[in-house]
């Protein structure tokens, strides 16, 4: 038993300190950033942490647990909402707390709320507990306009970050460091909740929570507890986005917000303890970014979310971890070609994609689409003018994207063709 | 011989689905450090009669008792508390985690830290050293760090049989634990039920009758959803009345 303890160890310690040495690196870069930045980046990685934190709140639920809740936008919005009205009260001198503990605040009223909903969500599972969620979710959402005194009604709520000790909080600097110390220690703790006995309960409930009550375990009410934690950390994330934005209103309890998180836990990969960091810190930066040059962003991030559930259901992270467990380095090399084609298909098949939206949207909304001598719209689009009736405009996107799904399974199968059996049942598992 | 109460008790137990009454009235004891068989024919009510034991469904009429007291309508994890513990027919363990955490989440209720988040469990030194050697007895010890839905079946099957234990009940409920088997890991799951548990008492359903006859010293007949005979193993073979239900079926 020795020997294989030592053994274990032995294989195991390479990772564990290689996964030391990336994370170090990745604060201390988090660290370094701000100084490298222009105003408006700082302003976005701010969001990108919060909406980390977010993502990796809500995926104690569905990753331990297997629930899985659409109603999250209710416990970050309750914490928004608790936070400013402590920074409005500290404005006021009606209070006297210094501006890095008030996240606190969103924190406990995450919990408060969490009691309330976990409670009756966490007597049932699967579609019914996603039902309850929602469910509350929406009646904050219709109730919070009608509600001006707490929700500050159509304009919402807003103060202002009062220094504390010589830190004015004025900059955007001074907001990312604030931001980035509470992220930190929140997703350490959640890391650690992983591995205390709830935690690991919290496990065994998503594999099988018959088991844990023939176990002699009050299962609703461990639950209700993983539930809680879940809402907490939610509701701690929201605080820092009030401190960071300092005003809310009542569109934050909007249904979408409950799905994005969804969208940026699945994207990242769900059954990974990065895959939500990953998935919202890039999710938030592609919105961020493509907001900028086109409209159809929400379509873009709604295209990508179908492709990798339907595809790559395991999710960025997912996909990292399965091919660190399976490839080797020295089989790269041969793996090029048919890595390069998937690549490519890819690459075709969002240019097409993207090409045919853009042009149906602008046929669609743009008022000065000019109508040509024949009847016909044309639309200036990546540099050039397209006639809307010519086959050239139809055909070369429908070639790129057929081009590109061949290529892609082309590419696809090769791989797998090359890729040991294991590999194929992870991926498909 | 059979003196003092009985550790579990039904008493004219019934159960309805509906119209349909699968259990007709059973009366069955097994008592402190017996290792008790139930038999019967398919759809005899075996597997009613003991998800109702362990408190997944509650008896429409009539009481079952456990160390004294009633338990029909307490709900499963309180019954297991008093002292009783089952594994599945149906391999039922958390793929997820490795061998050793399926025992740690069984054990830990023991040393008081259900739901707590105060420490890490791989550092609580009691329910390492209970999981170790539960682990232990039912020889995975070489498996601790595989994940429960990696492990063979016959190593599930072993498993399942440490997470009955578990909780250290003076009665454990096996529902057909080797089903599924090859006679030979058949075998090494018999030995390791005589073996774990001892001094604990110990009823099972199971539809191979050597297995049955080799492992129990008493037996109850389940036919019709009644008790038909109940006594040890040379009186049941000679039963007129279980040889004309059960075994002369098997015997034609």
């Amino acid at each position: 038993m020795s020997a294989a303890t030592a053994s274990s160890t032995r294989t195991r310690a390479p990772t564990v300190h290689w996964s030391r040495v990336v994370l170090l690196v990745t604060v201390l870069a988090l660290v370094a950033l701000p100084t490298v930045l222009p105003h408006r980046a700082i302003a976005m990685v701010t969001q990108m942490q919060i909406a980390a934190l977010f993502a990796l709140a809500f995926n104690i639920l569905w990753r331990q647990t297997r629930l899985l809740s659409f109603g999250h936008a209710a416990f970050f919005g309750i914490g928004m909402f608790a936070t400013i009205h402590i920074m409005r009260a500290v404005a006021a001198r009606s209070a006297f707390l210094p501006l890095p503990l008030l996240p606190i605040f969103g924190l406990m009223s995450g919990l408060v709320l969490g009691v309330i909903v976990g409670f009756f969500a966490t007597a049932r599972t699967g579609t019914y507990f996603a039902m309850i969620t929602l469910a509350f979710a929406e009646i904050i959402h219709q109730l919070s306009p009608q509600w001006e005194g707490i929700f500050g009604g159509e304009s919402g709520l807003s103060s202002m970050r009062m220094a504390w000790a010589g830190l004015s909080f004025g900059s955007d600097k001074e907001v990312y460091y604030l931001v980035l110390v509470w992220c930190l220690a929140a997703m350490a703790t959640i890391h650690y909740f992983t591995l205390t006995p709830l935690g690991r309960l919290a496990f065994a409930l998503g594999d099988n929570e018959q088991r844990v009550r023939f176990l002699g375990y009050n299962a609703p009410l461990a639950k209700t507890f993983v539930f809680i934690v879940s809402a907490m950390f939610t509701g701690l994330a929201g605080g820092l986005l009030a401190i960071a934005n300092e005003n809310v209103d009542h569109t934050i309890f909007r249904a979408s917000l409950s799905g994005q998180v969804v969208i940026h836990t699945f994207i990242g990969g769900a059954g990974t303890f990065l895959g939500p960091i990953v998935g919202a810190t890039a999710m938030t930066m592609f919105s961020s970014l493509a907001a900028d040059l086109t409209r159809l962003w929400v379509l873009y991030q709604g295209l990508l979310f179908i492709a990798m559930v339907m595809y790559l259901p395991q999710g960025i992270v997912g996909l990292a971890v399965d091919c660190a467990a399976h490839w080797r380095w020295r089989e790269l090399g041969p793996r090029l070609p048919s890595l390069l084609a998937v690549l490519g298909g890819i690459i075709l098949l969002t240019a097409g994609i993207v090409f045919i939206a853009e042009f149906l949207a602008a046929l669609a909304t743009n008022p000065f689409a000019r109508r040509t001598d024949h009847g016909v719209l044309t639309v200036a689009l990546c540099g050039a003018t397209w006639d809307g009736a010519a086959l050239a405009t139809w055909l070369l996107p429908l070639c790129s994207v057929a081009g590109g799904v061949i290529l892609t399974r082309l590419g696809a199968a090769w791989l797998s063709h090359a890729v040991p059996a294991g590999v194929q049942q992870t991926a498909h598992g | 011989m059979m003196t003092g109460e009985p550790l579990l008790e039904l008493r004219n137990v019934h159960k309805s689905f509906g119209q349909v009454e699968i259990i007709r009235g059973a009366n069955l004891s097994v008592h402190a450090g017996e290792r008790h068989g139930l038999i019967g024919p398919n759809g005899a009510g075996k597997s009613t009669l003991f998800n109702m034991i362990c408190g997944l469904f509650n008896p429409s009429r009539g009481e079952i008792r456990f160390t004294g007291r009633r338990i029909d309508g307490l709900t499963p994890e309180r019954i297991n508390r008093l002292g009783l513990g089952r594994s599945f027919q149906i391999t039922s363990l958390f793929p997820r985690l490795s061998a050793l955490e399926n025992l740690r989440i069984a054990v830990m209720p023991r040393f008081g830290v259900r739901l707590s988040v105060l420490c890490r469990l791989s550092r609580h030194e009691g329910v390492n050293a209970r999981a170790e050697e539960l682990l232990h007895a039912v020889r995975l010890g070489a498996r601790r760090d595989v994940p429960a839905g990696e492990l063979s079946y016959s190593e599930q099957r072993a498993l399942e049989i440490a997470l009955a234990l578990a909780s250290d009940p003076f009665l454990i409920l096996l529902d057909e634990p080797t089903s599924g088997m090859s006679r030979e890991e058949a075998v090494h799951v018999i030995e390791l039920i005589r073996r774990v548990a001892t001094g604990r008492a110990l009823l099972m359903v199971e539809h191979d009758m050597d297995v049955v006859f080799q492992l129990c010293d008493r037996l109850s007949v389940l036919v019709d959803g009644k008790v038909i005979a109940s006594g040890g193993p040379e009186d049941i073979r000679a039963n007129s009345a279980v040889r004309e239900a059960y075994l002369g079926s098997l015997a034609a």
